[in-house]
């Protein structure tokens, strides 16, 4: 069974499970694959003829890199060997993700980090100054709580904020 | 606040040392200095009068607000020592840490090693076994194309520090306060060699050479 039946994972997730290749990216318009165009193709993006495509550090290095010039975005002891509770903790980062993109909407501009120490999760990002510092502590005090009702353990948000966009982007392809 | 954390450990936890490891006086001085290390870290909850000890013994004064303020508040259950009974003896304490970044292992390292010189632990010996890889080759594409596959590898970093002749109170302090500042993505696993008296139906036989 390959992985890339989890098609709904975002191309730019990285996990130390995906050390090599993203899933879901292959043989999902209906092109016809040959054997000789079967590459890689996870979290690269295509140049632009006038180099307008913004890209963070993130994007731009792709998901080989990991562990050279990149780091994960989750960070939990279930991959080390004698590691418990790993498909938990993946269902977990995954739903955290989705609520947290969905809360603050359009507001973040990096990806979301999550890291367990002990009982705790701590979840971490970049988000734009759009909306007003009393709407923000608002909107973390309500993902904390609601969050550790779902997971059942203490949530911390360590968000940190940013006014311009332009300020995380690493290069123009 | 962490400075002063390790300076009042390091002073409760010299004194206890030093008592417990002086000779045939031990056991009566040790129960003292551990009620008292441990008083300080337990809010005042103990149902012993901490601070009715002996004043000869006493090294400082500890102030009631650093009850309250300290970040090693041990559970009464944690401690696990009441009146009377002596310290345990620890000739190992055994920490195994694991880890995907030997970056990360290597500043914890660092870290502890610095807080048992700090509290006057010996480390008797520090091992960097081999890294344990994982690799599985999957199919790249959902449907045919067998000669295209995928491998995915995890390694995991080993760092095992071993700490020389503790007793119970400065191993149990020691250790919540490094377990309190382990690393996300790092497991860590402590075994203790505990020394115990022979049980007293237990004698050397009539046969054993002297």
């Amino acid at each position: 069974m390959s992985l890339s039946h989890f098609k709904h994972i975002p191309k730019a997730w990285t996990n130390q499970w995906l050390l090599r290749n993203a899933v879901g990216l292959q043989s999902t318009c209906g092109l016809h694959t040959t054997p000789a165009a079967c590459k890689v193709q996870s979290g690269r993006y295509k140049v632009t003829t006038d180099r307008s495509r913004p890209l963070t550090y993130e994007m731009a290095n792709q998901p080989c890199q990991i562990a050279h010039r990149k780091s994960w975005n989750t960070w939990n002891t279930t991959s080390l060997l004698d590691g418990q509770r790993e498909p938990e903790t993946v269902v977990e980062d995954i739903f955290i993700r989705k609520f947290m993109n969905g809360t603050w909407h359009d507001l973040f501009v990096s990806e979301v980090i999550i890291k367990r120490q002990h009982n705790m999760i701590r979840i971490a990002g970049i988000v734009q100054q759009r909306i007003a510092a009393r709407k923000m502590y608002f909107l973390i005090g309500y993902c904390e709580e609601l969050l550790s009702y779902w997971l059942k353990c203490p949530v911390k948000l360590e968000i940190q904020t940013v006014t311009d966009k332009k300020s995380v982007i690493y290069k123009y392809i | 606040m962490r400075s002063t954390a390790c300076s009042l450990l390091v002073r409760a936890l010299r004194n206890e040392a030093r008592s417990s490891f002086s000779g045939s006086n031990a056991v009566g001085k040790s129960t003292s200095w551990a009620s008292l290390a441990s008083a300080t870290w337990l809010n005042g909850s103990r149902k012993h009068t901490p601070l009715s000890v002996p004043s000869a013994s006493t090294p400082t004064v500890y102030s009631s607000r650093l009850l309250h303020s300290s970040t090693l508040n041990l559970s009464p259950s944690e401690v696990g020592l009441t009146v009377g009974e002596p310290d345990k003896l620890y000739s190992l304490v055994e920490v195994e840490c694991r880890g995907h970044e030997p970056a990360v292992l290597r500043s914890y390292h660092t870290f502890v090693t610095t807080a048992a010189r700090h509290l006057e632990i010996p480390v008797q010996e520090v091992l960097w076994p081999d890294k344990h890889i994982k690799r599985w080759t999957l199919l790249k594409s959902v449907h045919i194309y067998k000669k295209h596959r995928v491998q995915y590898e995890v390694r995991t970093h080993f760092l095992i520090m071993k700490f020389a002749r503790l007793t119970g109170s400065t191993a149990d302090t020691f250790l919540e306060y490094v377990q309190r500042n382990l690393p996300e993505g790092v497991a860590m696993k402590v075994t203790k060699h505990e020394l115990q008296k022979l049980p007293e139906h237990v004698k050397p036989s009539a046969e054993v050479v002297a």
